[in-house]
This record gives C-alpha cells, structure tokens and sequence, in this order.
C-alpha cells in the first residue's frame, strides 16, 4: 500500500480508536447506572432502566462490531487494500446511528430493548418518533456496515481467488498460495455479515410494511429473523476479534501462525454452523418446528470445537514457552481468549434445551455474554488499541501501570460476571429493573455485588483511557 | 441439589481446567525454549479433540431424549388457558372463554399432568414458574398468535408463582400471577 494511502488508513483507524473507546466508557456507565437501579438506588432516575438497558445493550453490540471490525481492516492493510471512502462512509454512517439511536432512547424514552423484538416497538409507553428514529437508526448502521463489507470482501477477491481466501485449496491438500489464517477468517466473517444484515434489512422492512401499512406481521418468523440478525452479528465480531489474535499473538509469542488444512476446515465449518446455532434463542418457542431445536442444539454444540481446538488449542501452543513479550496488549489478548472460551462453556451449557428451560431469560444469559464480551472480545480490542497507538508513536508500553490496569480490569470484571452466574443460578430473572418480590428478593443483593464490581471496571475504563489518549494524541499528531 | 446448582458447579469445574492450562501455558513462557515446534502439541490436539468430540456425542444422546415439547398420545388431566398482556396473566380453564373471565391466581390439583394452553394478546411474554420455594421450574413463550403448549406436574402443594420472563415493556417485573396447588 502507498505511503499516502497507509498515512490515511492509519489515520481513520486512530479515529475509530478513539470514538470506541469514548462510547465505551459512556456505555459502560449505563451497565454501573442499571445494577444502581437494581440496587434500589436512583429511584427517581428508575424510569431511565429501559431506555439505558436498550442503549447499553445495542451500542455494545454495535460498538465491538465496528471496534473489531476497524482494526481487521487496518490489519488486512498488510495482505489487501481495502477502499478509504467505504471506511469514511462506514464512518459517518455509523455517527449518525449512533445520535440517532441515543435521541431514541435518551431523549424519546424508547425502550425495547437491543433486539426490538417485534411487535414491541408499537407497544410501548415512547413517542412514535422514538420508535421511527430508532428503526431509520439501525437501517443507516445497516447500510454502512454493508458497504463496509462489500468493500473488504472486494479487496480480498482482488487479491485472492474466494476459494483460496476461504482456504479450500488447503483443505484439498494443497499448500501454496499462501494465505494467512487471518484472511480466511475474516472472509467468512464478511460472508456470515452479509447473511446477518440481509435478517437485519427483512427485519426492518417489515416493521416499516406494518408501519405504513397497518399489515401484521409474523410473530415467530419475526423472532427468527431478528435472532438470526442479533446472534450472528455478535458472533462474528468475537471471530473477528479471533482473527486478530491469529495475527498478532505470533508477534508476541516470536512464532509463525500459518494456515493449513485443519485451520481452513474448522473456519468453513464455523461459516456453516453459527448459522444454524442462533435457533438456540427460541427453544423455549414451543411453536417452532422440533427439527430446529434439535438443530439448534447440535449446532450449538459442534461449533464450540472450532473454537477450542484449533483457535484455543492453538493459540496456546503457539504461547507455550515461547519467548513471550508480556506487556498490557499481549496480556489482553491472551486474557481474552481466556473469557472466550469460558463465557463459551457458559453459553454451551445454556444452549441445552434441557438446561434452558431453567436458565432461559435469567441472569445466566447475561453472564456467560458478558464473559465472552467484557473479560473476552473487549479485552482483545482493547489490547490490540493499545499495541496500535503505540506502534504508531514507536513506544514502549509502562510495565507496572499496565500490569495495575489489568488486575483492576480482571477483578472488576469476572466480579461482575460471577455475580450474574450466581444469580442465574439462583433463578434471578434478567430485565428486572427492580427485585420486588420476596421469592426473587436475592436479585437486589446479587445487583449490589455487581455494581462494586462494576465500578472497578469503569475505574480500570478510565486508567486505560488516561493512558490511551496521551499516546493517540501524539500518533495522531505523527499521522 | 437443585439442576441449576448442578449446572453451576459444571460449569466451575470445567471452567477451573481452563484456568489452569491457561496458567500453566503462561507459566512455562518464564522458562522459554523459542525451538519448542508447535507441531509437536499436534498429538494432544488429536486426543482433545476426540476426548471432546466423544463428550459432545454422549451428552447430546443424554439430554435430546428428554425435551419439555408436547409429545407423544398421552393426554393430560387438566387443561389450562393462559393469556398473556401487558402486564398481567389471564388463566382460566378453557370453557371460560367469555370476555373478563380469569384471574391472576388459579388453583390446580398436585400431581396431576397439567396442560397450560399459552398466548398472548399483544407482545411477546414468558410464563415462567417459580416454586413457593423461589426456584424456577420450567417456562414458555407467550406469543401474539401462536399457543405453546406447556405440560407441568406439580408434585408439592403451595403457592407457586409465575413471571413473565420476556421483557414486555417498562412494566414487565411487575407482571406476576399465582397458581394454588391443592
């Protein structure tokens, strides 16, 4: 790539890392006002629970789709040359979302929570212009994060055959062109994207056919394309997380991370199977036909191989007594695998029929998400920002403050996650802005565990950011 | 121990192995050997992957054959409407099917296999049962045009109560009803 052309990439990505990461102190805020709330505190801010739940939940899901995704696209710079204005208008796009969806729930009081599940939106106590701010919100994400990877997906086949870059001619036995592991799954996360937003834009059309029109829709088919749309979207931005520790952990560990045949086979499987997976959110729709449970929780099953065989397994041969650089970035993206796979056990458990009809919509769903988000993908972006802003300045991480700002982090966060197992599995139901009743009375007590914890978090938040932003200003003054 | 107690203490044991090869991986990187090949963990990535595989086959043959859907000939010995709106639950036998019928408390016999018929008048709800004891016992979707057929035996007699565990709207942990067993 050229000069000019790197300066700018690199640029726009120092942009990205620094939007992300001041949304994420914001949303995280709203996760330490909601366990608040549980807590019995702020009851004259009560009425705001809803509202900040829907933002917390949708800005995160957002916000590690675009962080994960920004960064895959800086790293691709290395093997492809993806478009600038697809990564300006991705940009803006995603702006313009994001004020869109705050004056939705901030200011319009809506709150349907991140998935809007149908019909709810046309149920609820906000305006209409809430409702329509919000949809016409998640439709400009929808086209910008579409552009987006169209673009990259046209980079890649400029450079690589698609076969090749999904790694079939390694899983045909042979070895050469080469392709890294991190293009063969950043291609499937594309295409996996493309299915998801293709769910999104059904989801949102016939929300806008039955605004307009006064047309009911489908109840089921709605909640099938709306967790087809959300649990992909979320799964992927995790693989895409993945796929940077494939390229960078070799940097730290001093050793190769290439492609083969088993590494190609586990990504086109995961391409296969984490379509099939999100039929895990509706086992307790007894409505939905059988095969699509007992589909839901094979495939659920099946895909943490993958994951832990080859990507797990791998990444920790790849460690094993290696001439390892430990410094906050190397530690995350490490430690981040370790949230992965555990918040992945919490989530194979769940995805049990069985196990659900217990655990379904308790507080376990929001433990095992958050193991696999918070001491997991937000620990690998996080990492890899921190490694980004300084390559570009050329300095050397702080090793005590580094090594103070982590154990803050991990004790604030698997705090905030233990206290959500633990009331999973107390029978604690989720989306309770309040524990009212005696016989779920334990919630209150479980919410102000948590909120100690979270505060830790959102103090390990702010020493990062601290950090983070003299060495941003700098990279972006050397840009 | 009650399932969720043992789903818990699974997921600790299984997630205490993790931690400790994590560990274990970091720890060896304090006494490096940079020549070490990767390809030499191939065989243990073999057995893993079988060891897992085998797991995998064993706990889903286990677990498939005994789902909550309705199924099979065997009828149930009470039946039970169940609609729910924002934010209450309207329970009635099916033959009170007039307009204001129902309530938000029914009483339902102890161990007798009981049917309840769910669905819903506008949103999405859940129908969830706790035990007098506070444990969650078995739930279901309420649906704006589908009804999901839940069957429960109550084998204890007391006031179980029901939650709706689908977020419905601003009010929704308000949205509570009782079942009597007798």
């Amino acid at each position: 790539m050229a000069n000019g052309e790197n300066k700018s990439m690199t640029k726009i990505t120092l942009i990205w890392v620094m939007v992300s990461t001041l949304v994420f102190i914001v949303l995280v805020s709203l996760g330490v006002f909601m366990r608040s709330v549980q807590s019995n505190m702020f009851e004259q801010a009560r009425t705001y629970f809803y509202p900040a739940m829907t933002l917390h939940g949708i800005g995160m899901a957002g916000l590690w789709y675009v962080a994960s995704m920004s960064i895959t696209i800086y790293i691709s710079t290395r093997f492809v040359r993806p478009g600038k204005s697809a990564q300006i208008f991705a940009l803006v796009c995603t702006l313009i979302g994001v004020v869109l969806l705050i004056l939705a729930t901030l200011v319009g009081k809506f709150a349907a929570g991140w998935y809007f599940l149908y019909p709810l939106p046309f149920f609820g106590t906000w305006p209409g212009w809430a409702t329509q701010f919000f949809l016409v919100g998640i439709t400009i994400l929808g086209v910008g994060w579409l552009i987006w990877n169209l673009d990259y997906l046209r980079a890649i086949s400029r450079q690589y055959k698609l076969g090749n870059a999904l790694g079939w001619h390694y899983i045909k036995g042979g070895s050469g062109p080469e392709v890294p592991p991190f293009i063969t799954i950043t291609t499937v996360s594309s295409i996996v994207c493309l299915a998801c937003l293709v769910s999104g834009v059904a989801v949102l059309l016939f929300f806008f056919i039955e605004m307009f029109t006064g047309k009911q829709n489908d109840a089921l088919l709605m909640k099938n394309l709306t967790f087809f749309f959300g649990h992909v979207l979320v799964n992927l931005s995790m693989y895409l997380g993945v796929a940077v520790v494939y390229e960078i952990l070799p940097e730290f560990a001093r050793r190769p991370w290439k492609n083969n045949k088993l590494i190609s086979l586990a990504w086109n499987f995961v391409l296969i199977v984490v379509l099939v997976a999100y039929f895990h959110h509706l086992y307790m729709d007894f409505a939905q036909p059988l095969w699509m449970q007992y589909a839901g929780q094979i495939a659920s099953y099946v895909s943490s191989i993958p994951a832990a065989v080859m990507s797990i397994f791998g990444a920790l041969a790849l460690t094993y007594r290696a001439q390892m650089k430990w410094n906050l970035s190397s530690s995350f993206l490490f430690l981040g695998l370790l949230g992965w796979a555990i918040g992945g056990v919490g989530a194979v458990i769940d995805s049990t029929i069985t196990v659900n009809e217990r655990f379904h919509n308790t507080l376990w769903v929001p433990a095992h998400f958050h193991t696999y988000t918070l001491v997991g993908l937000v620990l690998i972006v996080l990492g890899y920002f921190y490694h980004f802003v300084h390559d570009i300045n050329g300095r050397e991480q702080k090793p005590a403050l580094s090594l103070f700002i982590s154990a803050l982090y991990l004790i604030g966060g698997y705090g905030v996650v233990a206290a959500f197992y633990a009331a999973g599995a107390d029978s604690v139901p989720r989306r309770f802005s309040t524990y009212d009743y005696d016989f779920i009375r334990a919630g209150t007590s479980y919410a102000k565990t948590g909120l100690v914890f979270s505060l830790l978090v959102f103090a390990a938040v702010l020493l990062y950011f601290s950090e983070l932003i003299r060495n941003w200003l700098q990279a972006f003054k050397n840009t | 121990m009650q399932p969720q107690k043992f789903y818990l203490v699974i997921f600790l044991v299984i997630s205490a192995v993790i931690i400790a090869a994590f560990w274990f991986v970091y720890a060896s990187t304090k006494n490096p050997k940079p020549d070490w090949q990767v390809k030499s963990a191939y065989k243990l990535r073999g057995k893993f992957f079988y060891a897992l595989a085998g797991m995998i086959i064993v706990i889903t043959l286990f677990t498939l054959s005994a789902l909550p859907y309705v199924s099979g000939t065997l009828l149930p010995d009470v039946v039970v409407s169940v609609e729910a709106q924002q934010f209450s639950f309207i329970i009635r036998s099916p033959q009170e099917d007039g307009a204001g019928v129902g309530a938000t408390r029914f009483e339902l016999p102890v161990n007798k296999l009981v049917e309840f018929r769910v669905t819903s008048k506008d949103v999405n709800h859940g129908f969830g049962i706790y035990t007098p004891q506070g444990e969650l016992v078995s739930q279901v979707q309420a649906m704006p045009g589908y009804v999901n057929r839940l069957r429960v035996k109550f084998d204890q007699p007391g006031i179980y109560n029901i939650l709706c565990l689908e977020y419905c709207g601003v009010a929704h942990p308000a949205m509570k009803a009782e079942i009597e067993i007798k």
